[in-house]
């Protein structure tokens, strides 16, 4: 009698946690799934908003391969990462460790580097582009005051990275309070048996801090890899503002604010090449998610899985 | 680095002047973005005058109402997020309680695929959804920005899981007891109980919305249907030269964003602290 009455719970439970999730089944069929397979399937044809798809099995990627733009841009947005990718996770471990450190208006100290991140990125894109201004923007005005001649930012192409890099690096704040977080989970014990060794503050950062939020730092590179590698919207609203449209194609000077997802977006919605817009997609696809393996794999051998 | 105290005088007092340099290099934008509003486009050229303005031009706000239809964007906007966010709410608690509380076969296999739907690039499935919402003729409509709510976001699935699972299981099995089934559970014990976690999944949804960008460029193809993103975004094309006009349409974008975040900021914390967590 009581194991029936545990199946029959067991049955219901079934039932029910089913039951309980199944909008989000019905919608991860219709829009993730179902747009994934078609994304694959599209890659392989020629079609556009107004036209059919009609197969022609591998033209897109060997078009790609083929398009200079295609390499402009996916150097674009190597470069980006690499240099956004280590250079915003250090900007927020220094925020994080001095918010640990001071103590006074800890919580309106957090507030500040944290809202920048809340910002719609049209309105804060646009602030930005009046600091990068080549004669009246606040960023030279400074680098002048330092007797430096100033840059014209973001239409200079070698410069235009480090100008995005900035941009990123004020937006760092979600990062900067999750490390905080872990910061806050490093058990108190190993600072006071650190202390009592004699250990300084360095010291103790190094090797009880590090290895203590190493776990969140890996998923955090991961995080700023996949953001890195689909840094569109800035991109797409300073080019804007450089040429008026972005229907001629142009971004930026030779082409340095390229980033592989506006092309991408142009590909699909102003030169009608879906198809070609599609491979793109997978193509990124996989360099993100082969990247982010090798990562997860290699940070394995040094990090306590916790 | 611990609670303890750091050594030395200096030990003290560099940290914080440090800390108060970077504050001020990060309000710096936000400073520009006021004083630059309140000025005249000479006077934003004029690299001899600072950031204080000279006059006060608060007409330059009411000047953003004359040349942009501001409260139809807002109005927009605000529809847009707030079905957003009933849909969150709607739909994302019965989910997250599902994948917390309910011990059922294929629950750790669902959650497996939620969470790897997070790694999915959104310009993989751009294309297609932007073929699919063209065929069922809704393109040019909010609907394409509403509808995926109302079936739960993966993000906000697991920041309220993870909030669930933090509430004992004793305070179920009480109710269950008493020959309460999974769904009067739900409603009685643990709705009531997650209301923090509901809160915060309410702000994120809100702020996200409210600050989209890419899926008004896709859907709204028209100025009726502008959110403040894309109305910012095409006063800007439109004006290139105005700086004063633009600030201050910035700032009347960003102003909403700021006042939402004094007031609901620590949920906002908390709910970002959990979320980095568990990964």
């Amino acid at each position: 009698m009581k194991k029936t009455k545990m199946t029959n719970r067991e049955k219901r439970n079934n039932k029910n946690g089913f039951l309980f999730v199944l909008p989000w089944i019905i919608g991860f069929l219709l829009f993730s799934l179902y747009p994934i397979i078609m994304s694959a399937y599209y890659s392989f044809t020629n079609f556009s908003a107004i036209k059919d798809p009609e197969w022609v099995g591998l033209d897109n990627y060997a078009y790609l391969l083929k398009d200079n733009l295609f390499w402009t841009s996916l150097k674009n947005t190597l470069v980006y990462v690499a240099l956004s990718v280590p250079i915003t996770i250090i900007v927020s471990l220094i925020l994080a460790v001095l918010l640990k450190i001071v103590k006074v208006g800890k919580s309106f100290f957090r507030s500040v580097f944290y809202m920048p991140a809340i910002f719609p990125v049209v309105a804060s894109t646009i602030v930005w582009l009046l600091i990068f201004d080549p004669i009246s923007g606040y960023l030279n005005r400074a680098l002048r005051m330092i007797g430096l001649t100033g840059e014209n930012w973001l239409g200079n192409p070698p410069y235009t990275k480090p100008a995005l890099v900035l941009m990123t690096c004020w937006g760092v704040g979600t990062t900067v309070v999750i490390i905080l977080a872990a910061m806050g989970d490093v058990s108190n014990e190993l600072y006071e048996a650190a202390e009592i060794d004699g250990a300084n503050t360095f010291k103790q950062f190094w090797y009880i801090t590090m290895p203590g939020i190493a776990h969140v730092l890996v998923y955090q590179v991961v995080l700023a890899i996949i953001d890195g590698f689909q840094y569109f919207t800035q991109v797409y609203i300073l080019c804007s503002a450089q040429s008026g449209n972005l229907s001629s194609g142009s971004a930026g000077t030779q082409n340095s604010l390229l980033m592989y997802p506006l092309y991408l977006f142009q590909n699909a919605f102003t030169r009608l090449k879906m198809g070609v817009a599609s491979s793109m997609a997978w193509i990124l696809f996989i360099i993100v998610f082969v990247l982010t393996l090798i990562l997860l794999k290699v940070s394995d051998r040094f990090v306590d899985v916790k | 680095m611990g609670d303890k105290k750091v050594t030395g005088r200096a030990g003290r007092i560099i940290p914080f002047i440090l800390i108060t340099i970077l504050a001020l290099i990060y309000l710096f934008p936000i400073i520009l973005m006021f004083s630059t509003s309140v000025r005249t486009n000479d006077e934003v050229f004029n690299t001899s005058l600072g950031l204080w303005p000279q006059e006060w031009h608060f007409e330059n706000y009411t000047n953003v109402f004359n040349v942009m239809p501001y409260w139809q964007y807002f109005g927009n906007t605000m529809f847009v997020t707030l079905m957003n966010v009933l849909g969150t709410v709607v739909c994302t608690p019965l989910i997250a309680y599902s994948l917390s509380k309910i011990q059922w076969r294929g629950r750790n296999v669902l959650f497996a695929i939620i969470m790897s739907t997070l790694m999915i690039p959104y310009t993989v499935t751009m294309v297609p959804m932007y073929k699919m919402w063209t065929k069922v003729g809704l393109t040019g409509t909010f609907w394409p920005l509403i509808i995926p709510a109302f079936f739960g976001y993966p993000f906000y699935i697991v920041i309220l899981r993870q909030f669930m699972l933090t509430i004992p299981d004793e305070l179920m099995e009480a109710a269950e007891i008493d020959g309460a089934n999974s769904l009067k559970v739900f409603i009685s014990v643990i709705l009531p109980l997650s209301k923090p976690g509901i809160a915060t999944i309410v702000i994120f949804s809100f702020m996200s919305t409210f600050s989209d960008f890419l899926g008004p460029l896709l859907y709204a193809n028209s100025s009726a249907h502008y959110t403040l993103s894309l109305g910012l975004y095409s006063y800007m094309n439109e004006h290139t030269v105005d700086w004063v006009g633009m600030m201050a349409a910035t700032a009347l974008f960003m102003i909403p964003i700021m006042i939402v975040f004094i007031f609901c900021q620590k949920y906002l914390m908390d709910g970002i602290s959990t979320s980095g967590l568990k990964g």
